[in-house]
Formats: C-alpha cells, structure tokens, sequence
C-alpha cells in the first residue's frame, strides 16, 4: 500500500478544468494520496470549492484561473508550474466542453469551439508540460477523451470528432515515449456516462433546448459519480494502464465497437432513438 | 467508562434502511419525529453526564453538562432534522458528547418545527434561547458558541447572523456540522445515507411556508456573511448537501470569517449525532470541541492578559 501512494504522495499533479464534475474529484482524490496540486480552470468560482476541499484533506494547492484556448497562456503556465513547484510528475488533461447539434445544423464555429477546447486544449498543455514531465524522471500524461472517443453518437459530430482526434493524439504520445525510451507513461481515459457539468454546460445548435438535452442526459445516460471515475483514473495510474474505460456500459459499447465497428453505429443510432435525447423534429420520438 | 461503539461500515449498513425507510414525504412527520425519538434512546450517554431541563425564551431545553471544568463558555447547540422532525432526545448523544469534550454545557432548545411553524419560528426560537442564556444562564454573549447539524446549522448560521445585525452580540464561535443554510439549492444526487431529494424538498417547502426563498433567515448562506466569528464547517464526502457545503465554507473564507473547513471521508450526513455509537464519530465531536474549546480559552480573561 505504502508502495501504491509513492505514485502520488509528494509528486506534483496538474488537472485543468479543476472546478467541478471529474477534474474536482481527481484533485480532491489525490490530495487525499498526498500530491501536491497544481489546478486550473476557466472560471475561478468552481476552483476556490476544489482547492478547499483538497486543503481539509492537508494538501498543498496552487490555483490558477487558465483558459487552455490560449496557447500562449498554457505555455506560460507550465513554466510557472515548474518554477513554483520544483517538478512537474502528471497532467490529467481533463479540461473538455459538450456540445449536441446535428451535421446539418451546426455551425462551423460550433465545431472549432469544441476542438478548442478538446482537441487544441490538450495539445497545448502536452506540449507545454512534455519537456518538464520528461525533465521530471518520473512523468504522466493522462488524457480525458471519452466513451465517445471509442464509439459514435448522433448529434455528437463534434464531440465525437474532438474526443476520437485526443484519443488518437494520445495514443500516438504514448507510442513515441515508449519508442524513445522516454520517462512519460501516457494514458487515455474514456469515461461513460457520469454526472458532473460538463452535459448542463452544454450548447446546443441553434433551435435545440440545451437544458432540455441536458435533462434528459443527466436522468438517462449519466449512470456515475465524479467520484467513481476520479477513483478508476486513479487506480489506471497507479497500475501505469494505456487506457482506463470507466463503467460497465462504456466497457460493453467499447467491445462492441471492437467486435463489430460498423454494427455498433447501427446499435449508437437505435439507442440515440431508445433515450430520446433529441428527436429531430417530425420524426418518432 | 467506555461504552461499546459498532464499526462503522455496519452503522452505515443498519442506519441506511432505517432512514429510508422514514425519511419519506408520505408519512406523517408526527410519525417521522416518533420513531427517530424512538430509535435515539438506544443511544447511550458518556457517564457522568447530568442533565437539567429548563426553559429557554419560551421552549422547552436542555442543559447537557459532562467533566465541567468551571472555564467560561458554553454551547447552544440546534438540533437537525429538516426543520421538521428531530428534538432533544434525538441529539442527547451528541450534546452530552459536545459538553465532555469542550468541558462546558451544551443547552439543548427544542425550536418551533416545520409545518406547523414554518421560517423564521426556528431561529426566532434560537435567538431568543441565546438571549435567555445570557439573561437567565449569565453567560456572556461572546462566551457562547453556535452549534448546530443539518437544518440545525442552518439556524445557528442565521441565529449567528441575526443576533450580529440586530442584537451587537458575536457569539464566541459557530460550528456548522453538514449545515443546510440553502434549502433552495437543488443537489445533483438523489440520495445519501441518511437524506433523499425528494425528502429534502419536501422539508424546504414545509419550512418556506408562505415565506420567500431568498430570505436570509430561510437561506442564511445567501445573507450576510460579514463579522461571523470563527467558523467549524463539516462535510461528509458522500452526503447531498456536500457541494452547498463548500461553497458555504467558500463564501464564509470570502467574506473575511476565519473557516475551518473538514471533510470527512468514511462518515455520512450528520453522523456526529450517532457519536454514541460510532467511534469515528465520536472523534469528529472530539475535533470539533477542539475548535471551540481553542475559542473559548480565547476569550477567557485569564489568557487575554497573558496576551
């Protein structure tokens, strides 16, 4: 056990998006294994809350109001971090925004907005924090994609998009750390359905009632705790896993995606019909 | 001395039935406040333990006193119980448990229930209790904490407010265990151990009555934070109340109140009311006389000349 909290006791965690749903209950997590928290998020509020409760629980705290669309900002961060801090062990890149709106009725600014944040968000914060995390000796990345980063979803373009391409980016960091023999272990999260903000903070294309959508997400589809999937992450870190799949619904899809890839759109398209999350107007709900 | 506790996993394991079984908004609360009376007698007091019913304001209390040491400071401590159901005896336990680790009383009120007695009859009740504690008992304003659980800490929470904005008076301390100080906030999960959604709605709208939402004395956490004395502010990590908790504990650190803020892991909503029972809670009562106790040596005489 004391060999299991070495993973984290005294080593320096950044997780952006700290303000709420599985960015909280990661840090709140591991302050309680003893880490020393660097957290941002885009809205100060959500963050004051986190770094409290990782406080009761004697962990030392920085807090930095970060938004990852800027590059510029990420970059200055991560330096910052390293300086404060003296190292810089594992990033939870988990900073994400939803979004619902069918192919043709989105924007195409919908779509860069999410991969603003999903996608470039990421990429900015590995590659600002990649040189200290190797610098480190003992480095982790871990990347929040998705259940729907593994399978498809209607209305979900966008989202599925961003989530597939962070996936993918991960995997590729991974290999290349394995193949340079680097200190990095990388690994890709794809949690199912868990009730944090991250659906009630959703847009929604034009016409569309994003709280309603968000409603009945939440009432159908949200099946977990932000707890429970800070404490699956947690343990996919501790035992170096490349890929952490969090509930037993997001494990059967992601088999299914396996075992028939193009019988598993057929069975996403049905089930988007079965929960009702936005029936497209004049057809069935 | 010591009476026998039950671990804690099987406290949760016998508790959870129970309250979901009675925490419900079809039965009779008249029905509700009977068993939990019921059920509180098989919790045992820490021996030595003396009590003395008195009158407080008009309502009925009790005066808790265990190990009394003589120091200044007592404790007027407001029972939970969603406004509508609870007492005294349900929270005896807590009280007598309160009273041997601060080593002061702990008077007991038996406020005005919701729905007969919707906001602010609970914390008119306990405003005018800390009066009569200080008129009748002779204790001085600043020598007397507020301390309550659950709804109990959202009264100690306005009580605290009203008698700092209308009265002068700055109690010596509050201590807020799983307070519910926003009964308007909707949590996100469905249940705890102790407490459901559709239980707590019920009792908000029992305690709002014909009043309004956005009333300080209904919702303490959305008035005046300003000028609180030191505050002990718990959680349980898994309770419904958790995230209006915190953001409570932020406002009050925002607003300039010294905040000790704690988390317990393993504990559940209020469980410092089974600290007969349950070792772990016992510790958290233990923990927060601590707080209180540091308060009131405070404002003793004796350290203020040594300071």
């Amino acid at each position: 056990m004391t060999q299991d909290n070495d993973v984290f006791a005294g080593k320096v965690a950044v997780i952006t998006g700290a303000g709420s749903g599985i960015g909280q209950a990661l840090a709140v997590e591991l302050a309680g294994r003893g880490a020393r928290l660097a957290l941002s998020d885009v809205a100060s509020d959500g963050l004051e809350a986190t770094a409290m409760r990782c406080q009761a629980r004697g962990a030392e705290v920085a807090t930095d109001r970060l938004d990852v669309t800027e590059r510029a900002a990420v970059l200055a961060y991560a330096d910052d971090v390293r300086a404060r801090f003296g190292a810089v062990n594992q990033i939870y890149n988990n900073a994400g925004i939803a979004f619902y709106g069918e192919v043709d009725r989105q924007h195409q600014k919908d779509i860069e907005r999410v991969f603003d944040v999903n996608f470039w968000g990421v990429v900015a914060s590995i590659t600002a924090f990649l040189p200290h995390l190797i610098e480190s000796g003992d480095g982790h990345v871990i990347t929040v994609s998705s259940l729907f980063g593994l399978i498809t979803f209607p209305g979900q373009s966008a989202y599925n998009a961003s989530k597939f391409a962070v996936r993918g980016f991960t995997e590729a960091l991974r290999q290349e750390m394995l193949v340079g023999r680097y200190p990095v272990r990388v690994t890709c999260v794809h949690p199912g359905g868990i009730r944090t903000a991250v659906a009630r903070n959703a847009t929604a294309a034009e016409g569309l009632d994003a709280a309603a959508i968000a409603r009945k997400f939440d009432q159908r589809l949200a099946l977990h705790s932000p707890e429970m999937a800070a404490r699956a992450i947690v343990n996919g870190v501790r035992r170096r896993r490349a890929r952490v799949v969090i509930g037993a619904e997001a494990r059967a899809l992601d088999r299914l995606a396996r075992l028939t890839p193009v019988g598993s759109q057929r069975f996403g398209a049905l089930l988007s019909r079965v929960v009702a999350i936005a029936p497209r107007p004049g057809t069935r709900p | 001395m010591r009476a026998p506790t039950i671990p804690l996993p099987l406290a949760r394991t016998l508790l959870r039935p129970l309250y979901r079984t009675i925490f419900r908004p079809r039965i009779p609360w008249r029905v509700q406040r009977a068993v939990l009376n019921g059920v509180a007698r098989c919790q045992p007091l820490p021996t030595g333990t003396l009590r003395r019913p008195l009158v407080l304001g008009e309502r009925a209390a009790e005066r808790v006193v265990a190990d009394h040491d003589g120091g200044s400071g007592a404790v007027l401590y407001l029972h939970g119980g969603g406004y509508t159901v609870g007492s005294i005896g349900t929270h005896r336990s807590l009280a007598a448990h309160l009273a041997k680790r601060t080593r002061r009383p702990v008077y007991l009120l038996d406020y005005r229930l919701a729905p007969e007695h919707p906001c602010p009859a609970a914390v008119v009740d306990a405003v005018e209790a800390f009066l009569a504690m200080v008129v009748d008992e002779g204790h001085s304003p600043g020598d007397i904490a507020l301390a309550g659980d659950s709804a109990g800490g959202g009264i100690a929470l306005a009580a605290a407010q009203w008698l700092i904005h209308e009265h002068g008076m700055t109690p010596a301390a509050l201590a807020l265990i799983s307070p519910w100080s926003d009964p308007a906030f909707v949590p996100v999960r469905r249940r705890d151990v102790v407490v459901n959604r559709a239980w707590g709605f019920a009792c908000a709208g029992a305690y709002l009555g014909d009043g309004d939402a956005l009333d300080w004395r209904y919702a303490p956490a959305q008035g005046d934070l300003c000028g609180l004395p030191p505050t002990y502010v718990l959680a349980a990590e898994e309770e419904i109340l958790r995230d209006q908790i915190v953001e409570l504990a932020v406002a009050l650190r925002r607003s300039g109140t010294t905040v000790r803020y704690v988390e317990s892991p393993r504990l559940w909503h209020a469980a410092q009311a089974q600290a007969g029972l349950v070792r772990q809670a016992a510790d958290s009562v233990r923990d927060i006389a601590g707080f209180l106790t540091i308060r009131f040596l405070q404002r003793s005489p004796k350290c203020r000349t040594l300071t």
